[in-house]
């Protein structure tokens, strides 16, 4: 068997971008025709485990077809032979103005109709809590700033280290100016 | 007439001169502005000078004087304004780049209208840290105000170019705000006096909050009585702001040459005998010494009550322009967005535990001034730093000086103790300030034991001797 045969992962390399493409115009009818058209076909999404190409057919057209956008890195294409493949990449993608940083893995298999999706598996990092605070708050945070709001989070975390470390007697009230 | 001779008058004298008519308001006006314009070059103290409304409000003055009438207390002495007060006709700044797309304002900040009332000729509008949110005055849309003693390095902050006009003899008298030393900090940086009023006390209407838990307004000027007379014109109930006192007004001027005796006088420990470069604690125990002062005080819980202050801080200052943040990050000054964004995702726990802490650290502190009546601390841990200086050195660790130049005067006005920064200057050296510090609504104990050690020469604020460097 051969590993990384040039003329496969170019192959495996161009259906990925295909893929890709579709994905982001959220051009179903192509989507499902990249994966195996079978009940043992599985696509695992960050919040839905879809068995069977019906699963993954309904998923597809329920989906809203917003912030779909995500900027790839770190791709990864792996061949066995001239019949398998997996494929594998990390990717921002921005929704509702909040950053997602996430992982993609396919499992390609070359059928007798052509190469097929047989597997996938998407996730998302657990987010720091400064993204999900963000995302709560409705405050984007530029990517050029990220590292130094982190910094500032962790400074004022041991800077607040002396007060959250005092009891305070359950009967002590906030001084809020308030008179109604 | 030497430099110093020149410059060296204070607002009551100036006010003393303008009523017997031994000279205009509008000369000594014309005086202020000419100065502005020679210095400010250089220093970079004002944002707007309003040049012609100052000669016009001089006249006014001087035709009331010529008319019989009283033209107040502080008949013809110039004072300018931190820019994020309200001046009528002016686009309130408050540091920003964004508030400068603001209409002007249409009237007065109550303390402006309670200076102008009393005589007082507005000459301006002074440089600040972005929305308050500092203590060097470094900023990225208006530029660096610089020491008057050294202008390689800072004026201080947030109120640099108050203290600093002051410093530079360009104006007797200027307002600032104070949220956790913005007053006193500068103050101590460029030698003059500066007063934190207790909360409450001196109006905060017309002004751009920063922080309202902690927010004050407050004088800058080369002598005791200057701040007291200021003082004495502005403080007093004020339905406009919504966290204005009721106390009863108490003028302070007969009251600050009744000297010290029968005071109990102690030196804070601990926290405030240690969080600073050495020198800094020199002016504290000559201060000490020249008062008799030989106990010393714990208070109690600083580190948490610095902590609460910077938590409270940060969460109020964020909220506040939390539109502005989502949509136009770019546009805050880059020194401070990072501070403002965090800020914006301090979790509520914190928040109340700060302000929950704040009232038993209000009780604690009301306790210590059982046993004690003024209480003296250092003002910053540093003499002023150099222009873009990253770090300070704390008890032989460097920390970010922007955060942390604020470690003493901070958990003291967390609970809106009356506070005086006392200058103490040597030729040679850079200015430094001591923490004068009582009870709430003891303004009087303060301002006396500041008028008693400036009678004694250990307190004094000369004209900076213009853009000499210091070593």
């Amino acid at each position: 068997m051969k590993l990384n045969d040039p003329a496969v992962v170019a192959e495996i390399t161009a259906l990925h971008d295909r893929y890709e493409t579709a994905l982001v115009s959220n051009d179903v009818e192509i989507l499902t025709a990249f994966f195996w058209d079978s009940p043992h076909a599985l696509r695992f999404g960050v919040a839905e485990s879809l068995y069977g190409a019906e699963e993954i057919l309904a998923f597809r057209q329920a989906r809203a077809a917003v912030d779909l956008a995500r900027k790839i890195f770190k791709t990864k294409i792996v061949t066995f032979g001239d019949d398998s493949a997996i494929t594998t990449i990390e990717f921002l993608r921005i929704v509702g103005g909040i950053r997602h940083h996430g992982r993609q893995t396919q499992v390609w298999r070359k059928l007798p109709e052509g190469w097929k999706i047989v597997s996938a598996h998407v996730s998302l990092v657990p987010q720091s809590f400064m993204d999900h605070a963000a995302q709560q708050v409705g405050l984007p945070i530029p990517d050029s700033l990220r590292e130094g709001v982190r910094i500032n989070l962790e400074r004022t975390k041991v800077i607040a280290k002396p007060l959250l470390e005092m009891t305070l007697s359950a009967a002590t009230e906030a001084a809020p100016v308030f008179e109604p | 007439m030497t430099l110093n001779q020149r410059f060296s008058e204070d607002a009551v004298s100036i006010a003393a001169d303008v009523r017997a008519r031994r000279r205009s308001a509008k000369e000594v006006v014309q005086a202020a502005l000419s100065r502005i314009h020679e210095m400010d070059a250089v220093l970079n103290c004002f944002t707007a000078v309003t040049r012609h409304i100052a000669l016009a409000e001089a006249d006014a003055v001087d035709r009331k004087i010529a008319a019989g009438q009283d033209p107040g207390p502080l008949a013809g002495v110039p004072f300018a304004v931190k820019n994020l007060l309200d001046v009528a006709g002016l686009t309130t700044l408050a540091g920003s780049k964004i508030q400068a797309e603001k209409p002007p304002a249409v009237k007065d900040a109550t303390s402006i209208a309670r200076l102008k009332e009393a005589g007082a000729v507005l000459v301006g509008a002074l440089n600040m840290d972005e929305y308050a949110y500092g203590f060097t005055t470094e900023n990225t849309h208006y530029g660096v105000t610089r020491n008057p003693h050294d202008i390689e390095r800072v004026a201080g902050g947030s109120s640099g170019g108050s203290a600093a006009a002051v410093a530079s003899g360009m104006v007797p008298l200027t307002l600032g705000s104070d949220t956790n030393g913005s007053i006193r900090v500068p103050s101590a940086f460029c030698g003059v006096f500066g007063l934190k009023p207790t909360f409450g006390r001196i109006s905060r209407a017309g002004g751009f909050l920063f922080v309202e838990s902690f927010d004050h307004i407050g004088p800058f000027a080369r002598s005791v009585a200057d701040i007291a007379v200021a003082y004495d014109t502005m403080h007093g109930y004020d339905a406009s702001d919504p966290v204005s006192s009721k106390q009863p007004r108490q003028p302070l001027l007969p009251e600050i040459g009744t000297g010290i005796d029968g005071l109990r006088i102690a030196v804070a420990d601990g926290y405030f005998m240690q969080m600073g470069s050495p020198d800094v604690f020199e002016p504290v125990e000559t201060v000490a010494r020249a008062l008799g002062a030989t106990k010393t005080v714990t208070i109690p819980d600083v580190q948490a009550a610095r902590s609460a202050a910077y938590i409270i801080t940060a969460c109020e200052g964020s909220n506040r322009h939390l539109p502005d943040l989502r949509i136009r990050p770019f546009d805050f000054d880059p020194v401070v967005i990072e501070r403002f964004l965090a800020g914006a995702l301090i979790p509520s726990a914190w928040y109340l535990q700060a302000q929950r802490f704040r009232s038993a650290y209000r009780k604690k502190m009301l306790k210590l001034f059982e046993s004690a009546d003024i209480i003296l601390a250092p003002s910053t841990p540093c003499p002023a730093i150099r222009i873009g200086e990253p770090t300070i050195q704390v008890n032989g660790v460097a920390l970010p000086s922007r955060p942390n130049i604020g470690i003493f005067t901070q958990p003291l006005s967390f609970v809106g103790l009356p506070i005086l920064n006392v200058p103490v200057f040597r030729p040679g050296t850079l200015p430094l300030g001591v923490q004068v510090i009582a009870a709430p609504n003891r303004e009087d104990l303060v301002l006396r034991v500041g008028a008693y050690l400036e009678k004694l020469g250990i307190a004094n604020a000369p004209i900076a001797a213009p853009h000499v460097g210091v070593a």
